[in-house]
């Protein structure tokens, strides 16, 4: 009977292909074949049994076997130790190859959690393992961007600027400043997933439920993500090298369309027919559309001008003396400004890694290249890092050790390149009008000047590759060093006394030299030269006692532990010279080569801040099947006042191992399932300053001083308060319940992970509103509003064979969150309202609906005749403008007709992994889905509102609303009374930004070839494989901006505010070739 | 295996969907019924007063005009023991059917029921005839005195006031007649040359009429130039501010160029200037002068100043190189020399320096033939080697005789003295 399931099970296994039996009368004979292993190589010694009978044998030095069958139903049987157990149907043939594959038994693998390494059959909590190897098939410089889609239960989102951080959100958002996960590199917290070189990560593991958090306590709320660097083994010794090199851009489907110079002048015709434009009005004539070949740009004559007219003679150019440029530019047809902006970027990465050990010894050495170009033009980022963890064990009962790394990164030109926001160069992109070329005609030796808008009335934006360029030397440079020493001593057996010294510091410098400019409409008049630097010191010093020991049938584990972390945000200076540069060579300027004037420094003051906790855990099992575990730690910390300096976070949860009962024992598939469910509590004081519970004062000659004594001619010094404290906040609490199953079916083929969640967290830390006479006083934390987060996420892996040597294994991770603000401080009307630069009142966090919702108001068609404006009272409306949804029914527009409009909180977000592999080849390709959110479509208030004088999409022009054509998008495009776009209009959020921001995308796929082991050993390497890559090969989204991939992305640096697309820097599309070599 | 996963794959979703789903149902609200205290009145003044009832609905509105009219539309945000009371004038004229509106509607706004209560016909008539505004395009000033219905309205000297369109402003819903003839505001002409009555009469049809009476003011009689400067184009001096002297006695502007710039700037300087008289006008060879036109003054020229009433006086316009004022305090250790920006000049000392009181050594570099005959600080004649109090900065006159251009005038240079 169990044959036959596994049969039916196998046919369902390769649906879609034919298999053949055929059933023929019984015959004794001899079957041979070779028996191999997943590499291909040949497998001696392994035993072959024809199922049912005595009869069997073993495979001889080159892996080949002969025995003797009844007939064609036998069944043969291949077993090794450590590989699975396979066995074949002999049918018809005569030889019977096969290949064994490694037996994978996921349930006894060991997994890392706090302050401890656990039996992942053991796990109670809500813990995702995430593989290395997949992590590390994305091409990216910090952790934190490789893992979106690869852990259930994880979120995460970030753009494509080289070594930029992605926002990681662990089951949905857990406080309104910010929820960071903590990151335990080597046992060493952090929030920074940059302090680590991915390639040296081992594994890494994400504690998701109080059950497994909370012994993190006060920092676990966003949940605890653990990461485990690769160590030497004993016994080998071995040099590795992986390395890619390849190119990224932004696809030319990414851009927004915009208006080309043509089509811009009728634009312009009908928006502003009388108007006298400087750069048509003149020379070129805009109602019939002639443009002219050149503009002129200097203090006294500013139009443009035919070729061959007096004032377009080249040796009148000049830029010599910015004050008194004479500059002559070509009209372009039609500037594609994220052309110029854009390029194809050079990406590589060589990591060198030699490891190995014997009993006493074991060492894992590495060295680290990364280098990005930016895909804008003169930005990019590097980096260089080494890391060397050691561990020596002298005798059996002592361990000593260390894990440490040192890099050292450079990003350039970060602020012009990676920024968002409009003065970014995307956004510049489309501030820019068409008709202004990137450079002008230049001089008579052809030194080109940039082309800009000079000219007047053709905005404010700036020619983003002239920025580009005069920024090229910005520099930001950090050093940073991660890392700890530990020693472990068993005095006794079972008993584990480990110490763990652990220190994370980093060195921060920038340099920003400000250029002035000639060409813009708001000129840059003075050169000035900025730099800061800063730095950080933070220790933790951890002391722990491991207990474990089995009586009987009873397996009981302790832990305790002290731990002290002291966090010091150092000093920073910040200087600043302004004006007085007669060189703008970056090898001149300095803060000392200036004429000795406008120049000023500032320092910013650090921030101390420690934390001390006891904490312990029992963990207990009862006959492998009923498990136990409670949790308690305790910590206190210095930026609470006396009432609440500590905090008490407890946790328990409990499993049950169904599987391991007798009555399930008849249940053949089911290999392995548990049942587990936990409860506790998890703390925040992220958003709390050091000094909260301290009110400050200090001098400040414009603020405090006064001339109390009435002199007339001095200042008496005075002292005032800077910040106001708050002695009653207290930590923000997270209550987080978690029920699910692990099973293993199959004998692991397919492995089913699924946790539902509830957390609630309460006393939320929010920055305390300034009373309305508080002056500059700036406002502790303080404690308001409950928010919840509930759903539910699963992870299913499932791995076999196809047919024959076509092995695959497939991962879906599924994450689904719904978050509500329950409460904010007791009166259901109370909001948090948030901005975006240009338009007020975006975002709406009030109880009952997400955080984060966009507000405003409806789109409700147009208002087609004057009958309809008559009817419907909204500010300046008119025929052709459009009009918005009177929802209370009072017909008139007003804030009671606003509503919620979307939410940028995804329904779902899923990711797959597929791998493929065929003897010698391999294949995989990772799929994210991100389901139900809306996106803010911020780029839409440039290039469709008009407020600001820029580019212009065709939307405007092509599909405003006419007469005769009242099924448009935008209002009338007309001047006067014809204008449709009212202030009201412009000035206010509604939907028309709102877009659905689902996408599906293909993120990574990558084809391998193992060159076959006996040809690489030949030039003595032991394994040698190539690959190529690609990263963001399709994206299926409604989207119509040019990266649906911001969803949960703050801006204002507020949790507050997602999901909006402020000109964001798009994921780039990446090709590579790789290399992986083991000597 | 991957139609197995299809199921584990459809069962997922039906929990998801069965969690995720909060689509919110949107019900029709019961209609709303409401009284008024009564359903005559005049516009803009009977007050009207509604009680609304209440129903279980999101918003509930008045709608005094009616569904097909905004104005004046209620949304009643509190009730008081199920009833709000609303207090109303109406602003226009004619029968509305009154009706209050409840709508109930979604979170997200996509969805909106509504229910209207039985409305009331309200009739509003007006008795206001009052003309409140009464101007003509060029017209200086208007008194309206009500109750004796008189407007005086005064014009510009010149103005011909046989043909004037007046521009007035009467009560809404009221006709507006001279005689037989109706007016409307900014196109009907009229002789103003004696008082003119308007008649206006009411949406009610009663009527009263105003006297219009049109006073021409005199010709002014200032012809004096109240500030002249320009900016040179030239590119040592490009796009600098030139200040002036003016002399009403000898009439002359001098447009002080400062020292050490070369001569030829001159030759290229854009003007501007303002006047005393609101009418007056400035004039270059006949023609008046157009502000930042760009003049040649290497040799003087005249310009002519004319008053409304044609009186005209002939002034020099004269670009001057000025003679620079350096200043020194030998006195102090170290010696502190002045910096010259144009004629600002700037002397920094260190601190303890006392500066109510310093000698101060002043050196004139001038052309040849140009002489300072007399200098003045803030004020009080002052020699070099004189002692100067910097607290604020100080002034330095300096009359200037310049033979070349056959020329006096007066410079003004600013001392400030900054402690370190």
């Amino acid at each position: 009977m169990k044959n036959l399931y596994k049969i039916k099970l196998r046919i369902i296994m390769v649906a879609g292909l034919l298999t053949l039996f055929t059933s023929l009368w019984a015959q004794e004979r001899i079957v041979s074949g070779t028996v191999t292993d997943e590499n291909g190589s040949t497998m001696p010694g392994v035993n072959v049994l024809v199922k049912g009978t005595s009869t069997g044998a073993a495979t001889d030095v080159d892996g080949n076997f002969k025995i003797n069958i009844t007939d064609d139903q036998s069944t043969l049987v291949f077993s090794f130790v450590g590989y699975a157990t396979s066995e074949i149907i002999v049918g018809s043939r005569s030889v019977v190859n096969i290949q064994l594959t490694p037996d994978v038994q996921t349930l006894t693998e060991l997994v890392v959690t706090g302050y401890s390494v656990e039996k992942k059959a053991d796990i109670i909590g809500a813990v995702s393992v995430v593989n290395s190897k997949e992590l590390l098939q994305t091409p990216t410089a910090n952790l934190s961007a490789m893992l979106q889609g690869r852990a259930a239960g994880v979120i995460s989102s970030g753009g494509g600027a080289p070594g930029e951080a992605a926002k990681v959100r662990i089951r949905g958002f857990s406080s309104f400043n910010g929820s960071d996960p903590l990151y335990v590199i080597d046992g060493v917290p952090t929030t920074d997933a940059n302090r680590v070189n991915p390639n040296d990560v081992e594994s890494i593991q994400v504690l998701k439920d109080a059950t497994s958090a909370s012994i993190y306590g006060s920092r676990a709320a966003g949940g605890v993500i653990i990461v485990t660097t690769k160590q030497g083994k004993a016994g080998s010794m071995s040099i590795n090298y992986n390395g890619y090199g390849g190119m990224t851009y932004v696809p030319k489907s990414y851009q927004p369309d915009m208006l080309n110079t043509s089509e811009y002048a009728q634009y312009l015709k009908l928006s502003d027919p009388t108007a006298n434009h400087p750069l048509f009005g003149i020379q070129g004539d805009i109602n019939t559309n002639s443009l002219p070949d050149f503009y002129v740009t200097s203090p006294s004559l500013k139009a443009g001008f035919a070729a061959g007219a007096a004032e377009v003679d080249p040796s009148l150019y000049t830029i010599e003396d910015y004050s008194s440029i004479y500059q002559i530019t070509p009209v372009s047809a039609g500037t594609n400004w994220f052309d110029e902006v854009t390029r194809n970027a050079g990406i590589q990465n060589h990591q060198l890694q030699a490891s190995g050990g014997s009993e006493k010894v074991n060492y894992s050495v590495s060295f680290n290249y990364f280098k990005q170009q930016g895909v804008y033009v003169n930005s990019g980022y590097k980096r260089y890092s080494v890391r060397v963890n050691t561990a020596f064990k002298p005798n059996k009962h002592i361990r000593i050790g260390e894990n440490f790394q040192f890099s050292n990164e450079s990003f350039q030109n970060a602020t012009g390149g990676g920024a968002r926001g409009e003065a970014s160069a995307w956004a510049q992109s489309f501030r820019m009008v068409p008709y202004i070329p990137v450079y002008d005609i230049g001089d008579a030796n052809g030194n080109l000047g940039w082309g800009g808008n000079g000219i007047g009335s053709s905005g404010n934006g700036t020619n983003p590759v002239a920025q580009l360029y005069r920024d090229k030397n910005d520099e930001n440079l950090n050093y940073k060093m991660f890392g700890n020493v530990f020693a472990e001593v068993n005095p006794i057996k079972d008993l584990t006394l480990r110490t763990s010294f652990g220190v994370d510091m980093g060195t921060y410098f920038s340099k920003d030299l400000v250029i002035k400019t000639y060409e813009r409409a708001e000129n840059t008049g003075t050169t000035a030269l900025n730099q800061s630097t800063s730095y950080n010191l933070n220790w933790t010093w951890s002391n722990t006692l491991n207990y474990s020991k089995t009586f009987g049938d009873h397996t009981v584990k302790l832990l305790a532990g002290v731990e002290a972390i002291k966090q010091n945000i150092g000093d920073g200076i910040t200087t600043q010279n302004v004006n007085t540069f007669d060189f703008e060579d970056p090898d001149f300027v300095s803060l000392n080569t200036d004429q000795g004037i406008g120049q000023n420094s500032s320092s910013t003051k650090g921030q101390l801040r420690t934390l001390a906790s006891t904490f312990g855990r029992l963990d207990y099992t009862f006959k492998d099947k009923y498990l136990f575990n409670a949790t308690l730690r305790r910590d206190g910390s210095s930026a609470f006042g006396k009432q609440h300096t500590y905090g008490t976070f407890p946790a328990f949860g409990l499993g049950w191992r169904i599987s391991q009962e007798s009555f399930m024992q008849s249940i053949s598939f089911i290999s392995d399932l548990k049942l587990r469910g936990g409860w506790g509590q998890l703390g925040n004081q992220g958003p709390v300053n050091g000094r909260n519970q301290y009110t400050t004062f200090g001098s400040n000659a414009g603020l405090s001083n006064y001339d109390i004594n009435r002199t007339q001619n001095s200042l008496a010094i005075g002292y005032s308060a800077f910040n106001a404290s708050s002695q009653t906040t207290k930590w923000e609490t997270s209550e987080s319940t978690n029920i699910g199953f692990d099973a293993s079916i199959l004998e692991g083929k397919v492995e089913v992970s699924f946790n539902y969640f509830n957390i609630d967290t309460k006393d939320l830390l929010v920055g305390q509103p300034p009373p309305p006479l508080g002056g500059l006083l700036s406002q502790p934390a303080i404690n308001l509003g409950k928010m919840r987060n509930r759903g539910f996420d699963f992870n299913i892996t499932n791995r076999g064979k196809i047919i024959g040597d076509l092995d695959y294994d497939v991962t879906l991770t599924f994450t689904h969150f719904k978050n509500t603000a329950i409460d904010l401080d007791g009166n259901p009307a109370t909001f948090f309202s948030g901005n975006a630069s240009r338009l007020n009142n975006v975002w709406r966090t009030q109880a009952g609906h997400p955080i984060s919702s966009f507000y405003g108001y409806r789109l409700d068609g147009f208002y087609n005749t004057q009958a309809e404006v008559d009817a419907l009272a909204m500010d300046g409306a008119k025929v052709g403008s459009w009009k918005f949804r009177d929802l209370n029914g009072d017909n008139k527009i007003d804030d009671n007709d606003k509503a919620f409009i979307g939410s940028p909180q995804p329904k779902f977000i899923m990711g797959i992994n597929l791998g493929l592999k065929y003897k010698a080849f391999d294949f995989s390709t990772f799929l994210m889905w991100n389901y139900g959110n809306d996106l803010f479509n911020y780029t839409k208030y440039w290039t469709d509102m008009r407020v600001f004088v820029g580019g212009v999409s065709p939307r405007v022009l092509y599909d405003g609303w006419t007469p005769e054509n009242h099924n448009a998008t935008l209002p009338q495009l007309g001047s006067g009374d014809s204008d449709g776009y009212t202030t009201f209009i412009r000035a206010n959020s509604n939907d028309y930004y709102i877009e659905d921001g689902s996408y599906l995308r293909g993120k990574t796929f990558q084809i391998g070839y193992t060159i076959p082991s006996d040809l690489a050993s030949k030039i003595g390497i032991t394994r040698a494989r190539i690959y190529v890559q690609g990263q963001n090969y399709f994206t299926i989204t409604k989207y119509s901006g040019p990266d649906p991939d911001i969803s949960i992305q703050n801006t204002n640096n507020s949790e507050l505010n997602m999901g909006l697309d402020n000109a964001a820097f798009p994921n780039p599309r990446q090709f590579l070739v790789g290399l992986n070599l083991t000597f | 295996m991957m139609r197995k996963f299809t199921y584990y794959l459809l069962a997922f979703f039906t929990i998801f969907f069965v969690n995720g789903c909060n689509e919110e149902d949107v019900s029709s609200p019961p209609s709303s019924s409401f009284t008024v205290d009564k359903t005559t009145g005049l516009s803009g003044d009977t007050e009207f007063t509604f009680v609304v009832e209440q129903v279980n609905a999101k918003a509930i509105a008045l709608l005094p005009l009616g569904q097909e009219l905004s104005d004046g539309s209620v949304l009643i945000s509190s009730f008081v023991d199920g009833k709000a009371t609303i207090k109303y004038k109406y602003n226009k004229v004619g029968t509305f059917n009154a009706v209050v509106v409840t709508s109930n509607y979604s979170s997200d706004g996509e969805e909106i029921k509504r229910s209207y209560s039985t409305p009331i016909s309200i009739t509003v008539t007006s008795d206001k005839k009052e003309i409140s505004a009464f101007t003509f395009p060029t017209s200086t000033k208007t008194v309206i005195t009500q109750p004796a219905k008189t407007i005086v309205v005064t014009v510009p000297f010149g103005t011909d006031v046989t043909a004037l369109k007046a521009n007035f402003t009467a009560s809404p819903f009221t006709s507006v007649s001279v005689g037989s003839t109706a007016q409307v505001s900014g196109t009907t002409l009229n002789s103003f040359a004696s008082p003119v009555v308007y008649t206006v009469t009411a949406e009610d049809e009663t009527s009263v009429s105003y006297t219009v009476t049109v006073i021409v003011t005199a010709a002014e009689t200032d012809n004096t130039i109240k500030s002249f400067s320009a900016t040179a184009i030239s590119k040592s001096l490009a796009s600098k501010a030139i200040g002036s002297y003016i002399d009403s006695n000898l009439k002359n502007v001098v447009l002080l160029i400062p020292d050490g710039a070369n001569a030829e700037v001159k030759d290229s300087l854009k003007v501007s200037y303002t006047l005393n008289g609101a009418f007056a006008k400035l004039k270059l060879g006949g023609k008046v002068l157009k502000q930042d036109t760009l003049l040649n003054l290497t040799a003087s020229k005249t310009l002519s100043a004319e008053a409304q009433d044609g009186t005209a006086d002939d002034y020099d316009l004269i670009a001057a190189i000025a003679p620079k004022l350096s200043l020194t305090f030998a006195v102090l250790n170290p010696e502190v020399s002045g910096t010259n920006s144009d004629f600002n000049i700037g002397l920094n000392v260190l601190t303890g320096t006392t500066i109510n009181s310093i000698v101060t050594t002043a050196t004139i570099t001038a052309g040849s033939g140009v002489t300072v005959t007399v200098m003045e600080a803030d004020g009080n004649i002052f020699v070099s080697g004189g002692s100067v109090d910097y607290t604020e900065p100080v002034k330095f006159t300096l009359t200037v005789n310049d033979t070349n251009l056959g020329v006096v005038y007066e410079v003004v240079y600013t001392a400030t003295v900054t402690v370190l």
